[in-house]
């Protein structure tokens, strides 16, 4: 007993040296980051991401997992347009872009864990890809003060202090979409349905669909959701099938669009299929589903086609793509990293014109700003404070060409804009 | 080696042993003074993968029951935290030990299908728990995406008396972040944890485990009540499951249903046995090393693998990513310690600490 009293005094004094030595040297806490950053005579000083010569911008990303076959492209797009910009010097011509990838999985807790371990590391991030990561990490990036481009279009984004998202959201695609399919695509008085993913990306199409509804005064027919994963789709293509369903409107990512579309193609199920942009990857639908997704499939995104000459944007982009990343395929999800590295670039430039490549820095940069310019690429956003930005309210409604187009889809009605989107609120 | 049973019964026996844990108590106060907050964060994911394997290790090492359902558990204390603690402002230590109970009353409703099951049979209701878990997460919304599709944990309260670990505590001169508080309050928890199950496998309790472990009508004969230790065994295994989901959420900030359940579900709970194999199946301290090993050692790899050069190709822009890295690599040493060392990291440990007891002489 009396040893046992003896280690006890032992272990309750070592604890207590312990805890007094600590005392005498704690760390505050970060916090937003705020401090330096501001350099004198226009130089910014260094700061997170910063080190006085190279700036580091993060991409959290899937580069594993299913949704890689998007992840990936996006993220050679931001690749290619920082080293277009570092063959010139860099940003303002001085200070080079590296990029700091990491796999994210398309998890929102694997996201979290890898921007805590990226944040003190860049200065923003070019890419946070996936609805459901960008809306857990909301937060953290509030509370760190940092500015990060979503690799998603959920209208949610518009008005987010930290957020710097870059076309027209997913809501828009959809009520073009639909507009579109009602008016011009020849379904009128018909019965439209919804397949979409069971989480945040699933309901700004259901978001969509429901606005769209309304303004058209129609009632929807069949909404069903899946489970991202899910790998048979018999029942939810039967329901759609047993629903009478004329179109529907389909918020998934490839792999699970291919799943869909390949049992509807199975039970002959032939609706007309309203994908929203991130449904789409050329490799998926070259095989069987060919000639059933070139008949029943349109695309609901946003861009031209896949031309030098279509606009700046894309002239710069696929210039950039030959020499920088050769044997990467054309792929419309190249537009997008390169939108968002163009976005980037912009924050950046007015952060390094200001000499302040702090936290609190960049985000006053980022609404200094009046216009995000994809140089024609995609409609132009209008900036500012966040109450005050107004995002492209166009759609590009593509169609499913195979042979035709590089990406795959070529334009059918360029740049619609409905009245119904038009009327879409970003403040409720 | 033990010469009296009061000598037999302390819990850190001998100088080199006294030794050593001066030596952790040391580096557990220290640490967080040392390191970055980004390497915390990832050791308070550590430690609450160790909690979780240690409950697990007590469940499959001890007594023999394999569960791949423990995830399912992990997602009961990840959701008194966010329901809780985050949405009705809960204190600590209120959630955490509805967190508990919670998790031990599952278990001990779960326990009874082990006393008809065994082997592959018992693996398959195991399974089925996380897929069963999936569809009650998925339709109870309110519970699981009350903030646009997440649920959300940092907001819950971390405060034990006046000691705050989510705001970072405040010792007069020093302040500390929430990391490094964290830190602190889940390796303290681990250790508990530790104690907790250590002590329980030297007791009688712990005896009735292996003994049903190795042959539970043996166990039955020396009058051994293999029911009731099944039950007991999934209970405790279930509330450290629980205690380790409190820790997870309050870690990541955010929690999402999909990734606690179905098939990412199955995967953390192939992890957690992944762990306890790798760290070495029935011990403590194997349950921690393991962790340490497949937790962080993931995230080493995801922190240096952009860079890092695979047959001349960078990951991210070659053949093979970071998280399929991760998969390989993990999936290869599984492999190699099940043929080399079943024993696992433990094993390894016991090795060195043999070495340093034995010394000069070697035995």
């Amino acid at each position: 007993m009396q040893h046992l009293r003896r280690r006890t005094t032992a272990g309750i004094t070592i604890t207590a040296l312990c805890l007094a030595a600590l005392a005498a040297c704690g760390r505050a806490d970060s916090g937003s980051g705020s401090s330096g950053g501001q350099g004198s005579a226009g130089a910014p000083a260094e700061a997170p991401g910063f080190d006085g010569t190279t700036i580091t911008v993060g991409a959290l990303t899937p580069t594993s997992g299913r949704v890689a076959v998007i992840g990936n492209p996006v993220t050679v797009g931001n690749q290619i347009y920082f080293d277009m910009i570092n063959e010139s010097g860099g940003i303002a011509g001085k200070y080079p872009v590296e990029v700091l990838v990491r796999d994210s999985k398309y998890e929102s807790t694997t996201a979290a864990q890898e921007y805590q371990a990226t944040k003190d590391e860049v200065s923003m991030y070019v890419q946070l890809l996936g609805t459901q990561v960008v809306s857990s990490l909301l937060p953290d990036l509030a509370q760190d003060g940092i500015v990060a481009s979503p690799a998603s279009l959920d209208s949610f984004w518009v008005r987010e202090q930290n957020l710097l998202p870059w076309g027209g959201p997913y809501q828009i695609q959809v009520v073009n979409g639909v507009d579109w399919y009602l008016t011009e695509g020849g379904g009128e008085g018909e019965t439209i349905c919804s397949l979409t993913q069971d989480d945040a990306y699933g309901a700004t199409g259901r978001d969509g669909l429901a606005f769209v509804a309304e303004q058209h005064g129609i009632k929807l027919g069949k909404q069903v959701q899946f489970t991202l994963g899910t790998t048979d789709y018999t029942t939810h293509i039967n329901q759609l099938k047993g629903a009478g369903c004329d179109a529907v409107l389909l918020t998934a990512t490839p792999a699970d669009t291919a799943g869909a579309l390949g049992k509807a193609a199975q039970v002959g199920f032939e609706p007309q299929w309203l994908g929203q942009s991130p449904t789409w990857l050329k490799p998926l639908f070259e095989g069987d589903l060919k000639d059933y997704a070139e008949k029943n499939l349109v695309i609901l995104a946003e861009g031209g086609s896949w031309d030098k000459s279509a606009s700046k944007g894309m002239g710069d982009m696929i210039a950039a793509l030959e020499k920088y990343s050769p044997d990467t395929p054309a792929d419309w999800y190249l537009t997008v990293g390169w939108t968002q590295a163009r976005a980037t670039h912009q924050v950046l430039e007015a952060a390094v014109e200001r000499g302040d490549l702090s936290r609190d820095g960049l985000i006053e940069a980022m609404n200094s700003l009046d216009t995000i310019t994809a140089d024609g690429m995609f409609g132009d956003y209008g900036w500012g404070a966040p109450e005050e930005r107004e995002p492209p309210r166009t759609s590009t409604i593509y169609a499913v060409d195979i042979d035709g187009s590089p990406m795959g889809i070529t334009p059918k009605a360029q740049d619609y804009t409905s009245d119904a989107a038009a009327e879409y609120s970003f403040d409720d | 080696m033990t010469l009296s049973h009061a000598a037999d019964l302390r819990t850190i026996r001998g100088p080199w042993r006294i030794a050593f844990s001066v030596v952790l108590v040391a580096v557990f106060f220290a640490l967080p003074v040392l390191i970055s907050d980004a390497t915390l964060g990832t050791l308070i994911l550590c430690g609450a993968f160790a909690i979780g394997a240690i409950g697990l290790n007590l469940l499959i090492g001890l007594t023999g029951q394999v569960s791949l359902g423990h995830a399912a558990f992990v997602a009961i204390g990840a959701y008194c935290t966010s329901y809780l603690g985050d949405g009705r402002g809960w204190p600590f230590l209120a959630y955490f030990a509805t967190a508990i109970v919670l998790g031990l009353v599952a278990g001990a409703v779960i326990g009874p299908f082990a006393l008809r099951l065994r082997g592959n049979y018992l693996v398959i209701v195991t399974i089925g728990l996380v897929f069963v878990s999936e569809h009650v997460l998925r339709n109870w919304e309110s519970l699981t995406r009350p903030v646009r599709g997440t649920a959300p944990t940092r907001d819950a309260a971390v405060a034990i008396g006046p000691l705050d670990f989510g705001a970072g505590l405040d010792l007069g001169s020093a302040l500390y972040t929430r990391e490094q508080s964290m830190f602190w309050l889940t390796w303290a928890l681990v250790a508990l944890a530790a104690v907790v199950a250590h002590n329980l496998t030297r007791s009688r309790v712990g005896r009735a485990m292996q003994a049903v472990r190795d042959r539970d009508l043996a166990a039955e004969v020396i009058g051994v009540e293999p029911g009731r230790t099944k039950i007991g065994a999934f209970a405790v295994a279930s509330a450290m499951a629980a205690a380790a989901g409190v820790i997870y959420a309050l870690g990541l900030g955010a929690i999402d249903y999909q990734e606690l359940s179905g098939i990412h579900g199955l995967f953390m709970s192939i992890t957690f046995v992944a762990i306890i194999i790798l760290g070495g199946l029935g011990t403590v301290h194997g349950s921690i090393l393991g962790a340490l090993l497949v937790v962080y050692g993931q995230r080493l790899i995801a922190n240096e693998g952009a860079a890092m050069p695979i047959l001349g190709i960078p990951v991210e822009r070659g053949w093979m990513s970071t998280g399929e890295l991760n998969g390989v690599l993990f999936g290869g040493l599984i492999i190699v310690f099940l043929l080399l060392e079943p024993r696992g990291l433990a094993a390894l440990w016991a090795r060195v600490r043999t070495w340093f007891q034995g010394w000069p002489f070697a035995y």
